[in-house]
């Protein structure tokens, strides 16, 4: 080959592997980007459903109290865990004492349905009304957080693989941590499916 | 990108190889546990076909046999997310799933339908139209008046998906990124056209073959080849510039019809394609439910009873 097409030929491949290279870095950053957002979504969307549990706590106890005697132990476990919820601060601490909470709130609710004035409860309509908001609110925070750690364990795994792991350090990515919750805690089979005690 | 939307895929793939969910035979009715007698699964399919055709809201009644250990709500969440119920900018799916074995009824909302059927909502239409019937003995007629409640509801409010959302960004991004890469393909090819066509005209001027000294060739080759990297690339660029415009413009705009038909470019949990029954059709008669859902999402709101 003429010593003129190697000139050129050279020329033309460093131009196509520097594109290839900045639009491989641009892709690596906006996935990483993207999964990042993924990641930060998901926990607002776990977030807003502790909350929502939170806000349904006060007027479950209320009705509850108005209508049969729990045993305090149980009552202020619900309360006290969602205080805690609600001045936690960082991501980790929110997710732990919201698992928690959603926990106690589950002692609560089977300590009322083992209670003997349970029938009188089940013909309130704004308990009914309640519990399925309970219930309700709960599948979506097991829902709602599994997606959350589906999408922090597909971010991690990302930036460790290649060629992520080339890019993520230098663009401030890293690794994140999640809390990993017991494995029942989030399952509560016997909430809000008016299921009486005989 | 493209390598983190497929290990997305992979994830994806694994996660639901686990959870052995059935498949779906029927857009409206999916009877796997025999409940529902002929003439009732025929006033569903009616029923909720032409709740699709005039609201778009998507309403599957299903039956199985176990849950196999899941909670109803949470088999019923994940069996609609799995399917896809719904259309899935606006995730109007609605699930009325029945356990045989449990003998349980979960209805779940997708997000979309959270607003107009609240859990306690959907708890207190199961408490007055199946519970009793339940009790009674006859499921698959509490199944029937609950669905026919769930769907008068669904119509009140049909307003509610009157409009399609706009454009997702998910789309939008995957658009872009495809005229970036034709319009990298075409400046390459170009960028040799040019070289190509510069070259002769290069050595004209530069009389080449006149230069003896082997050090002024190579200044001479550097200097040929700098050009017409240079000029090839500003020769090339503003048609692949103009190539990536037009592209992009047709796509869009292909986009935005597709999307008044019903049809949907990735994004959402099921949201590949798929067509909707739409007017006529196979929508309606003993044919309804054929096609797929829309890639609808849920958030596991609802009620059980």
């Amino acid at each position: 080959m003429d010593s003129k097409m190697i000139w050129i030929v050279g020329f033309g491949l460093v131009i196509v592997v520097i594109i290839f290279l900045i639009a491989m870095i641009v892709s690596s950053y906006n996935g990483m980007v993207t999964l990042n957002q993924n990641v930060e979504s998901s926990w607002s969307e776990v977030e807003n459903q502790y909350q929502r549990q939170a806000d349904l706590i006060p007027n479950l106890i209320s009705i509850v109290s108005s209508a049969v005697s729990v045993e305090t132990k149980f009552v202020q476990g619900v309360i006290e865990a969602r205080t805690k919820w609600l001045n936690a601060s960082s991501i980790a601490d929110k997710d732990k004492l919201g698992v928690e909470m959603n926990q106690s709130l589950t002692t609560f609710v089977n300590a009322i349905a083992t209670n003997e004035a349970y029938p009188a409860l089940q013909s309130n309509q704004q308990y009914t009304a309640l519990m399925d908001e309970v219930a309700g609110t709960q599948n979506r925070i097991a829902v709602s957080r599994g997606r959350y750690i589906e999408n922090v364990r597909v971010y991690n795994t990302s930036i460790k693989t290649i060629p992520n792991n080339f890019f993520a350090g230098m663009f401030g990515f890293s690794e994140k941590e999640y809390y990993q919750a017991n494995e029942n805690s989030l399952n509560t089979p016997s909430l809000g499916e008016g299921v009486l005690p005989k | 990108m493209k390598y983190a939307q497929v290990l997305l895929l992979i994830l994806f793939i694994i996660s639901f190889s686990f959870a052995a969910f059935p498949s779906y035979t029927n857009l409206y009715v999916n009877d796997f546990a025999d409940v529902l007698n002929a003439g009732q699964k025929a006033e569903l399919i009616t029923l909720l076909s032409d709740l699709k055709t005039n609201t778009t809201a998507e309403v599957v009644v299903v039956t199985v046999d176990s849950l196999e250990g899941y909670a109803p709500l949470d088999y019923a969440t994940r069996l609609g997310q799995e399917w896809g119920v719904g259309k899935g900018d606006v995730d109007n799916g609605l699930v009325i799933l029945y356990a045989k074995a449990e003998n349980k009824i979960a209805v779940n909302t997708g997000h979309g339908l959270e607003g107009i059927l609240p859990d306690s909502k959907v708890g207190r239409i199961l408490d007055e139209q199946y519970v009793p019937l339940r009790n009674a003995g006859n499921v698959s007629s509490g199944i029937v008046n609950a669905t026919k409640v769930f769907v008068s509801e669904i119509y009140k409010n049909k307003e509610e998906f009157g409009l399609i959302k706009t454009r997702t960004s998910g789309s939008f991004e995957g658009f872009l990124l495809l005229g970036i890469l034709v319009a990298i393909v075409i400046l390459y090819i170009f960028f040799w056209v040019f070289n190509i066509i510069l070259l002769p005209i290069i050595f004209s001027i530069l009389e080449f073959h006149k230069t003896k000294s082997k050090k002024g060739k190579v200044l001479i080759n550097f200097v040929v080849g700098m050009v017409l990297i240079v000029g090839s690339f500003f020769l090339s660029a503003p048609i692949s510039i103009i190539v990536f415009f037009i592209g992009f413009i047709f796509l869009t705009s292909i986009l935005d019809n597709e999307k008044k038909g019903g049809f949907r470019w990735g994004g959402g949990s099921f949201g590949g394609g798929g067509f909707r029954g739409g007017s006529g059709g196979f929508s309606g008669g003993s044919f309804g439910g054929g096609g797929s859902f829309g890639g609808g999402s849920f958030g596991g709101g609802g009620a059980s009873r």
